[in-house]
């Protein structure tokens, strides 16, 4: 009997964990879709930042390397460390939102001397 | 008298409030000259091409001694070979540019107004070696600059005097987008290339003397010591720097001679009309 109840105990924790890893990769998935829309229409306004995914930017380090913002979120995720892949989709995402704020706010910069 | 009240109050805030832009290429010169006459009283216009070392006699002194045995004396050389060197099929530079070297690059930037672009030296080399069949240099170092530095080099002393038509709306756009793009904050910094070289230039960015935009052109392409420690020859032209700068605010930057960077030279080279080319130079 005790046997059993461990059994359908670990049975029971594994799903929940997996479920839970599953709900952490659709959640870091939807991000980084998001991510990507903000920063190109931050690019199509001309407006997009160095280190939200430009291929040569170091600003953020996963295992050994340093990579743009996105690519470290791509990076944890491929590693199943969900919580560092969303935490940089996310600053991926906010760095093209204020990207593109920025640039409208700026379409009509003049001299102010 | 109401409608009249109304008309008068509407014209009368277009006015107060109109784009930043309405102001033409001569009127942006002057009001430039005159902010930085006012900044430094005892600087001359015309040492304005010295940049930051105008600003700073302990920068000044460092600058001599550099120029008493210049480093990019050997580059300078293989730039005049480029152009003593004719292309596979026969043709010279001289098909792309005339006779003259020292007539080209004075002629940079130009609005082109069947192409309606503006044309920078660099972006025409670059087109000169496409039409030849050549394998074009790249675009921001290397051959481009010193090619482009010797071309300069023939040059100097000539007096810039960037032309923008204002009777072509295309090429009072091109200015105008440039004017824009020099005056934008952008990247995570929010500073734009006017903060630091008009409203802060002449203070200290870390160990760096901010420069006066003013006179900036007239020295590009320039030897840097910065791109010679970072494992380069050290030399490279003004798309290059554009590209560092705006890398330095933390903003993406622009593909050189692609739009963007050709209409901010447009402005930025106008903003020097009236000084004289004086390169290629040294800078830090």
């Amino acid at each position: 009997m005790k046997q059993f109840s461990g059994i359908v105990l670990v049975a029971v924790l594994s799903i929940g964990f997996s479920s839970f890893a599953l709900a952490d990769e659709a959640a870091y998935k939807k991000l980084h879709a998001e991510a990507v829309a903000a920063n190109d229409k931050a690019l199509a306004a001309g407006g997009e930042w160095r280190d939200a995914r430009g291929k040569k930017s170091k600003f953020i380090k996963c295992g050994d390397k340093k990579m743009s913002i996105l690519h470290a979120a791509e990076c944890y995720a491929a590693k199943g460390d969900y919580d560092n892949a969303i935490k940089y989709a996310e600053m991926a995402k906010d760095q093209g939102e204020q990207g593109y704020r920025q640039a409208m706010n700026q379409k009509n910069a003049g001299p102010r001397h | 008298m109401k409608k009249v009240i109304l008309i008068v109050l509407a014209a009368g805030l277009s006015l107060g409030v109109g784009p930043a832009f309405a102001t033409t290429q001569a009127e942006d010169i002057a009001a430039l000259k005159a902010y930085f006459a006012e900044r430094w009283p005892n600087i001359k216009d015309e040492d304005m091409v010295n940049g930051a070392y105008s600003l700073s006699e302990d920068k000044r002194i460092n600058w001599e001694s550099m120029r008493d045995f210049p480093p990019y004396e050997d580059h300078l050389a293989i730039g005049e070979e480029i152009w003593n060197t004719p292309f596979k099929n026969g043709n010279t530079w001289a098909s792309c540019f005339g006779d003259d070297p020292s007539t080209i690059r004075n002629r940079f930037p130009h609005w082109n107004a069947r192409d309606k672009k503006v044309e920078t030296l660099e972006g025409n080399i670059i087109q000169c070696q496409k039409a030849n069949g050549e394998e074009p240099f790249k675009a921001k170092k290397g051959k481009i600059a010193y090619f482009s530095a010797w071309l300069a080099s023939q040059a100097n002393g000539q007096t810039i005097n960037v032309v923008v038509p204002q009777d072509d709306p295309d090429a009072v756009a091109a200015y105008e987008a440039g004017r824009q793009f020099f005056y934008a904050k952008r990247g995570q910094l929010n500073l734009s290339c006017a903060d630091c070289h008009v409203y802060q230039s002449g203070l200290y960015a870390r160990g760096n003397l901010l420069s006066p935009a003013r006179g900036h052109t007239t020295h590009f392409p320039v030897w840097r010591g910065k791109w010679a420690r970072s494992g380069g020859d050290g030399f490279g032209t003004l798309h290059r720097r554009y590209g560092g700068c705006n890398s330095q605010v933390r903003a993406k930057s622009f593909k050189a001679h692609g739009e963007e960077y050709s209409n901010l030279e447009y402005f930025h080279a106008s903003m020097s009309n009236g000084l004289t080319i004086e390169a290629p130079d040294y800078r830090e």
